[in-house]
């Protein structure tokens, strides 16, 4: 019997990738329907794709294509309106030496999504943190 | 000319890693507007080496579609705005050539910041597609996406794709560029 000369880890990479992409492309077409909530859930779905991709290409060694998908789910994040989130991503994206055009387009994406954060930060509510202990009678 | 007839819907199944299904009613959008199924594009190709015999510098490609495609298209055709339909159109006519004419000529997409980004993973190449309804923009932006694909961030090499769905000129321009340097 032939064997595969794939590696498993290999294709569950490509898997992934291939995972990545469809949720891509879902939520792009749910959104050209219309249909801003289902796009909204497929591009948070995609989004934490992405992200968990960009954590295998580092692992497989495949930086270059990292740094794309790293920037790739801080776009889905900035379109959700995680900026803090994308932020994080882009930081690390360029972390990765790219070429210049590619970094400087990283870099304004980085700097608009600082922006929308610290506005998004001073308008939300502090989270409580502490509260009243409920004592059980 | 050499004459090829695929049906629209195969991309469906050629690109397991993208939804297309709704690229595939955007074509049929433009395509049933101006002719009845097949619809005729005169296929311009420019250092695109395709393993199938007698694909030279130019061939006809006629696309047909079936009932059901049409029925959504004409669906569609009242909601839609104009140029994501052309944009998506030409996403779908891309599909279709690379599903038939190129072997691992799978697509897959990324986003980069407003817009999607398309690669041919086992190809090693970026691809740009675009579409438009106005032959007079066909030339300009054909030079456009040469640029753009050139400096995708991975410094692969690049295909790009045209479609041209106006009424008087049907045309696909399908052209491949290397990086000067690698």
């Amino acid at each position: 019997m032939r064997r595969s000369k794939v590696k498993p880890a290999q294709s569950m990479l490509d898997k992934m990738l291939g995972e990545a992409s469809w949720l891509m492309s879902h939520a792009e077409a749910l959104a050209d329907y219309g249909r801003n909530e289902e796009a909204v859930a497929e591009l948070a779905r995609a989004a934490a794709c992405e992200e968990q991709v960009a954590s295998w290409l580092d692992v497989a060694e495949r930086d270059q294509e990292a740094v794309l998908h790293r920037v790739s789910a801080a776009a889905c994040y900035e379109k959700l309106g995680q900026y803090a989130r994308a932020v994080t991503l882009l930081r690390a994206a360029l972390s990765t030496p790219v070429a210049a055009e590619y970094r400087r387009k990283i870099e304004e994406q980085l700097s608009r999504c600082l922006t929308r954060a610290s506005r998004e930060m001073r308008r939300a509510p502090l989270p409580k943190t502490r509260g009243p202990i409920a004592v059980a009678v | 000319m050499k004459t090829f007839e695929w049906a629209i819907e195969d991309i469906i199944t050629a690109h397991p890693d993208l939804y297309l299904e709704h690229c595939a009613v955007m074509a049929v959008v433009l395509m049933s507007q101006q002719s009845a199924s097949p619809c005729e594009f005169v296929v311009e190709i420019d250092g695109v080496a395709s393993p199938r015999p007698a694909v030279e510098n130019k061939f006809l490609l006629r696309v047909s579609w079936n009932a059901h495609t049409l029925l959504n298209a004409r669906r569609m055709m009242s909601t839609e705005q104009r140029k994501p339909i052309a944009e998506r159109a030409a996403v779908a006519l891309a599909a279709l050539l690379f599903a038939r004419l190129i072997p691992d000529g799978q697509m897959r997409v990324t986003q980069a910041g407003d817009r999607a980004d398309y690669w041919l993973p086992h190809l090693q190449c970026a691809l740009e597609v675009s579409g438009t309804e106005n032959f007079r923009e066909f030339a300009r932006r054909h030079k456009e996406k040469i640029a753009q694909v050139l400096s995708n961030p991975l410094r692969w090499n690049g295909y790009v794709i045209i479609c041209c769905f106006d009424k008087t000129q049907r045309l696909i321009r399908w052209s491949y560029h290397q990086q000067e340097s690698k």
